[in-house]
């Protein structure tokens, strides 16, 4: 990946607030599925328990990773499932393209996969003359529309039904309307002639167990379950190595966990399992590295393998509600891209870690207790002792350090603060970052340290 | 080295720390007596509905009284007869992108949820279940676990081809949240018990 100069995080946020009415929009459809979640995580009395269930299970196989691959492997190709191996997203899109052109595939429809969209596999397939189609409905808007996922279990939550609207007037020549039941049934039909149509289906994995050889997608509106029994007779999933689980009990655990924690579903309307192909038909499983073994290497960072993609941390992070998925330059936004991001490419993505207050509500909706706010500090660590001592951040530090370190100079500059926003007050709020939306409070008329020793000494 | 060796080697040289796996048997503790009311408000809150009937002879009627005029349709549920459709004369999915109504036998629902468990040896065929526009699934009263714990001890997914289970009709909220029913899969869901 090239380390082009990226619009920073800060940089997006700020086009991104710069339409309050849209902003204040997005906080609030955010914070509604947070609610969701809530309500339905109360409901179980076992959450906690299950947290930690899920946290063990997913460590011990993160653990054995090796062994439960090759158990994987061996127990799938049993099965009739064919089973490939990437080092890279390269890797992955020529696999899977090789595949698609030895049978002559040229319709494909492919139901939601962030590895796929890590991978970019799409415009490779585009390059290589075969259509793939998405078929989630949010997806498939954001492939008319030319955009990035902005979230990963609601990849369109950032656009309106106007602007859906309008779009599906160009692209389906639907009449002029913004009612989600109309546009939605105009995709039902648009999408129902390409699954029947399709001459081969791809998707992504949400849980693969070792014991049997089976891969597991949990889906709302049953693209994934369509794609694959439809017309197609040959399927392509694709996995990065840490999707596995060991047993098929363990199963339980996370699909209970899963779609309350996402939407505060109880489960997703489809969770489907599939464990050997149609007489006729083929499955391929391309399992993928991608820097996950590099991560696997990180000792502080490599529990962030754990995630199951829930997207409970993104939907109670108070930045990403006020900077949307789109201001975060990697493929997975929010509190668990950051993490996972820098270890693709520490300098392209240094900004991530340092999209966050650190409040750590992520970490306490985290359905596998991944200690992300904690990673995201050692992050920072990290990116902060990889650049030059000489940024205007490390040198205010450097003076701030010695401005701490003598009594009589701190004092001294904090009287010369005071007297300095009291009568400049303007060139505070106006030439400085910091007064950018705040207000500054009223400046009181002796320091703590001098009221106290009036009253207390 | 290919990669599938490059990549077991790296991850040997991973550091992730040893972790037993935990005993699954606390999740016994979460099991108890079912309740048909919790099951129904459950698939209630997920768009479907529950019909409870006194013995497998009633689905037939209740079938004729849900869906008055229907061209077409399936079922293999033996003693009920009104399906229409002979999967032997169908040979691909744009003879089955019609159907109207499919009447199957569910292995058994879940009461926390309200999803009930269809196996690909139930299906017919198994584009069935999604391509229909309305899904009937018809479950014994004695088949209902409390919640996916006890629902995975009923499975060996070492035995079946493709297995599901489905909780209400297909929905989508992609756009703006708000929750439409009917996006790929069954717009309507009606859970029979019988």
């Amino acid at each position: 990946m090239g380390t082009e100069k990226l619009i920073s995080h800060a940089d997006h946020s700020r086009n991104f607030l710069s339409n309050q009415l849209k902003a204040s929009w997005f906080n609030k459809s955010i914070w509604y599925q947070r609610d969701k979640r809530d309500v339905a995580t109360k409901k179980l009395d076992e959450w906690e328990t299950l947290r930690q269930l899920a946290s063990d299970i997913k460590a011990h196989s993160l653990s054995k990773l090796d062994e439960y691959l090759i158990e994987f492997e061996k127990n799938a190709t049993a099965n009739g499932i064919q089973i490939h191996w990437a080092e890279d997203d390269k890797e992955h899109n020529k696999i899977a393209t090789d595949i698609l052109k030895n049978h002559g595939a040229k319709k494909i429809v492919k139901s939601k996969s962030m590895l796929s969209e890590e991978c970019e596999l799409n415009h490779h397939l585009e390059a290589n003359n075969i259509e793939i189609i998405e078929s989630d409905l949010g997806e498939r808007i954001l492939q008319f529309s030319g955009e990035k996922p902005s979230h990963i279990v609601m990849p369109a939550i950032h656009k309106t039904k106007e602007e859906i609207g309008e779009l599906f007037e160009e692209k389906l020549n639907t009449k002029p309307s913004n009612d989600p039941v109309y546009l939605t049934q105009a995709a039902r039909l648009h999408l129902r002639d390409k699954f029947i149509n399709a001459h081969a289906s791809m998707s992504g994995v949400n849980f693969a167990i070792a014991e049997t050889g089976s891969f597991v997608l949990c889906t709302n509106e049953g693209n994934a379950d369509l794609g694959m029994t439809a017309n197609s007779k040959l399927h392509i999933a694709s996995m990065g190595i840490e999707k596995i689980i060991p047993k098929q009990e363990h199963l339980g655990v996370f699909i209970r966990m899963l779609a309350r924690n996402a939407t505060g579903q109880p489960i997703t309307t489809y969770t489907s399992h599939f464990t050997k192909p149609d007489e006729g038909a083929e499955i391929h499983i391309i399992i993928v590295d991608n820097n996950r073994t590099k991560l696997l290497g990180e000792e502080k960072f490599n529990s962030a393998l754990k995630c199951i993609r829930c997207a409970a941390c993104m939907n109670t992070c108070p930045v990403f509600k006020n900077s949307g998925g789109h201001s975060y330059n990697f493929v997975i936004p929010g509190p668990i891209g950051a993490i996972l991001a820098p270890v693709h490419d520490i300098k392209k993505y240094a900004d991530m870690p340092f999209a966050s207050t650190l409040c750590g509500s992520c970490t306490n909706v985290c359905p596998v207790k991944i200690n992300i706010h904690e990673q995201l500090y050692d992050w920072r660590q990290v990116i902060s002792q990889k650049k030059s001592a000489f940024t205007f951040k490390g040198m205010i530090m450097k003076g701030a350090a010695f401005v701490l370190e003598n009594t009589w100079i701190y004092d001294t500059s904090g009287k010369m603060g005071m007297f300095f926003i009291k009568h400049f007050r303007w060139l505070v709020t106006h030439a400085t970052p910091w007064g950018e939306g705040r207000e500054l409070p009223d400046i009181p008329k002796e320091s703590f340290k001098d009221w106290y020793k009036k009253n207390h000494s | 080295m290919g990669a599938r060796e490059k990549i077991l080697s790296r991850i040997k040289e991973g550091v992730a720390p040893a972790v037993s796996l935990p005993d699954m048997s606390i999740t016994d503790n979460w099991n108890s007596d079912i309740d048909v009311n919790v099951l129904k408000l459950v698939l209630e809150s997920v768009g479907g509905e529950i019909h409870i009937l006194d013995s497998v002879a009633d689905v037939d009627s209740k079938l004729k009284e849900l869906f008055p005029d229907i061209k077409m349709a399936y079922t293999n549920i033996e003693g009920v007869g009104f399906g229409n459709v002979n999967l032997d004369e169908v040979k691909m999915a744009h003879d089955l992108a019609k159907l109207e109504i499919a009447v199957l036998e569910g292995e058994f629902a879940v009461e926390e949820n309200g999803s009930v468990f269809v196996s690909d040896n139930k299906m017919g065929n198994k584009m069935i279940p999604t391509i229909t526009e309305y899904l009937v699934l018809v479950v014994s009263k004695d088949e209902i676990v409390k919640n996916m714990h006890e629902a995975y001890k009923r499975i060996d997914l070492k035995n079946i081809e493709y297995g599901v289970f489905i909780s209400g009709p297909s929905k989508t909220a992609d756009i703006e949240s708000t929750l439409v029913f009917g996006a790929h899969g069954a717009k309507n869901l009606a859970l029979l018990l019988v």
